[in-house]
């Protein structure tokens, strides 16, 4: 079909079409085939044909500069020749200004990788535009008019956004103003998501069961990284994985979704606070080796225990936040009665005496530790000047449940360090209280019993603390 | 007074009467004179227009700014067009002429050109620029 015989001109200048454009079928014009054909038919002598254009017309078009088929090309529509929203479905690779200017219909084409038939709808004023373009024209160019200003006024501002966002595959948009004409260009890129298994129903049956919730709440996470504010919340049901609470988003924040997140059609929602920076991908965050990135400002509960350390959450400040790591140190090769200490080692042959310095009054059962670490055990002993003391926890910088009590006379200034383990063997091993891993560090351990018939020479080691915790095994020497 | 006419009679002074195509501004010796009284759509004379540097091929129309009449239409086979228009009385809308050249049908492309320009007796020579499309 040639654009001949494709459009019509009217004595008063309109452009229309035979019959509409077909998506798929239908093979697009350039606006430069546009103005081509229209100065065609301003040098004839006479009309021909249904086209009432020829020299005793004035000039129906010009370009801004010289015909080039290799560019864009904006023509303008002169003086009362023009086309209407059906007709600029027809072209591409250019822009169409007519009515003095009052109209405009800007090129708009996507670039990029995008898988084959990449479903693309473009939103304006918040809405979608009707899709007057095939899923296929991603695999070879995909370029069209959108309407960008009309009766004078820019359309939102020139502004539109180019979605793909197809359930299965990983999501892209781009934001584009098409107030100056020519042809701008939507960089997009779409790749499959090996993460989606579960249909796009049992997605968005699983999503039913989620609630999604837009408030501002002050949540430590427990890793470290202490109470921080959250914009929103993602409860689970406490039997949904992360995994497919991860695909229960994408399929709500698809094309297709018809939920509404954070008051807005879950096929438009990108971020959960405009100050925070999106996530392209995966509006709710990226799910990559097992573990969800939750994006930004999100608070997820309901996690089932199995997932406790598969995901990691950003607040609202933008930090970071890790589920705790809880790990413990164990020393085998034990008999009853066998005396263990595990120290932090000093690197100079011997353990850190003096980790700490405290001040504690007589008879106190919690004392303030300055710098006390985070991955000190739960429970345990503390050393102060050399005296021994268990206690039963730590809040911040006080350890409490000291027992006995600090002695007559207290301590000021004195030297105090926490050991890993401290304290008689009651089996063949022993494994200190659970403390939270932050960076690995070594312990060295020393393991002594001169009771007869079990005595051994001091056995004396280092072991190293990892993400998975710590054990070292004793070496029985026997020593009688 | 160079395209007097003698007539042999005087006509009826109350009625009136056509004059001979080559009319004119004229008078008798006798006791009645007569005056040419001209109508707008008579032309008074020729303008030569000359159109220099025209592309070849450009189709070539002379107008009224009014676009009321069509002076002339042509396909330029050189790079100069002479064109003999006919000038009409001062005041006539026909005298304002729109020239247009075009050439959008065979490259090389250029883009409409257009110009406006009064006729009047005599001979007058435009130079056309054609800018390439």
């Amino acid at each position: 079909m040639t654009i001949n015989t494709t459009f019509t001109i009217a004595a008063n200048g309109n452009i229309r079409q035979g019959s509409a454009f077909v998506p798929g079928t239908s093979v697009r014009f350039t606006t430069l085939d546009l103005h081509k054909w229209l100065q065609d038919l301003a040098d004839d002598p006479a009309y021909t044909g249904d086209d009432v254009m020829s020299i005793l017309n004035s000039n129906p078009s010009e370009l801004a500069g010289k015909r080039n088929a290799a560019r864009p090309m904006p023509v303008t529509l002169l003086p009362n020749v023009n086309i209407s929203d059906a007709e600029a479905q027809w072209f591409r690779f250019g822009s169409v200004e007519q009515n003095s200017g009052a109209d405009l219909y800007t090129g708009l084409k996507v670039l990029g990788t995008l898988v084959a038939n990449s479903p693309i709808y473009i939103t304006q004023s918040n809405a979608k535009l009707p899709k007057y373009w095939a899923d296929a024209d991603v695999n070879t160019s995909f370029q069209i008019l959108v309407k960008a200003k009309s009766a004078g006024a820019l359309i939102d501002s020139g502004n539109v956004s180019v979605f793909s966002r197809k359930y299965g595959q990983t999501f892209s948009h781009f934001d584009l103003n098409l107030s100056a004409g020519g042809e701008q260009v939507a960089a997009l890129g779409t790749s499959l998501d090996t993460n989606i298994i579960l249909s796009a129903a049992a997605a968005e049956a699983i999503y039913n069961t989620m609630t999604v919730a837009v408030a501002n709440t002050t949540q430590d996470l427990g890793g470290g990284q202490g109470s921080l504010l959250h914009k929103g919340t993602i409860t689970l049901n406490g039997t949904t994985t992360l995994a497919d609470a991860y695909q229960a988003l994408m399929w709500a924040s698809s094309e297709a979704s018809t939920a509404t997140i954070a008051g807005v059609p879950g096929w438009r929602y990108r971020v959960l606070d405009a100050a925070y920076a999106e996530n392209v991908s995966a509006p709710f965050g990226t799910f990559a080796g097992g573990k969800w990135f939750v994006a930004q400002g999100w608070w997820v509960t309901g996690v089932m225990p199995a997932d406790s350390k598969n995901y990691q959450l950003i607040s609202d400040n933008g930090t970071i936040e890790t589920p705790p790591n809880t790990v413990q140190v164990s020393v085998s090769g034990l008999v009853l009665g066998d005396y263990v200490l595990v120290a932090r080692d000093n690197g100079a042959g011997s353990y850190i005496s003096t980790e700490y310095t405290v001040t504690a009054a007589a008879a106190a059962t919690s004392i303030t530790v300055t710098g006390l670490k985070t991955d000190t055990p739960a429970s345990g002993v503390i050393r102060i000047n050399g005296d021994r003391y268990t206690y039963t926890g730590w809040t911040g910088t006080t350890v409490s449940g000291l027992s006995p009590a600090i002695k007559a006379g207290g301590y000021t200034a004195a030297p105090a360090f926490i050991p890993m383990l401290d304290g008689v063997s009651a089996g063949t091993s022993m494994t200190s209280a659970s403390f939270q891993f932050g960076t690995p560090f070594t312990c060295r351990y020393f393991v002594r019993n001169g009771t007869d018939g079990s005595a051994i020479v001091p056995f004396e080691s280092t072991l190293s603390v990892t993400s998975t915790g710590g054990s070292g095994t004793a070496v029985r020497g026997a020593d009688e | 007074m160079a395209n007097a006419v003698a007539f042999d009679y005087y006509p009826d002074l109350a009625g009136t009467f056509e004059l001979p195509a080559n009319r004119g501004v004229f008078s008798s010796t006798g006791l009645i004179l007569f005056q040419r009284q001209s109508l707008p759509t008579d032309p008074i004379g020729i303008f030569a227009l000359t159109l220099n540097n025209i592309v070849t091929g450009s189709s070539l129309q002379i107008e009224s700014q009014d676009s009321s009449t069509v002076f002339h239409n042509s396909v330029v086979t050189g790079t100069t067009k002479s064109v003999a228009l006919q000038v009409y009385a001062s005041g006539s809308p026909l005298n304002a002429l729109r020239i247009k050249v075009r050439k959008g049908s065979v490259e090389p492309f250029y883009q409409p050109y257009e110009t406006l320009l009064p006729a009047a007796v005599g001979a007058q020579s435009i130079y056309v620029s054609q800018i390439p499309d």
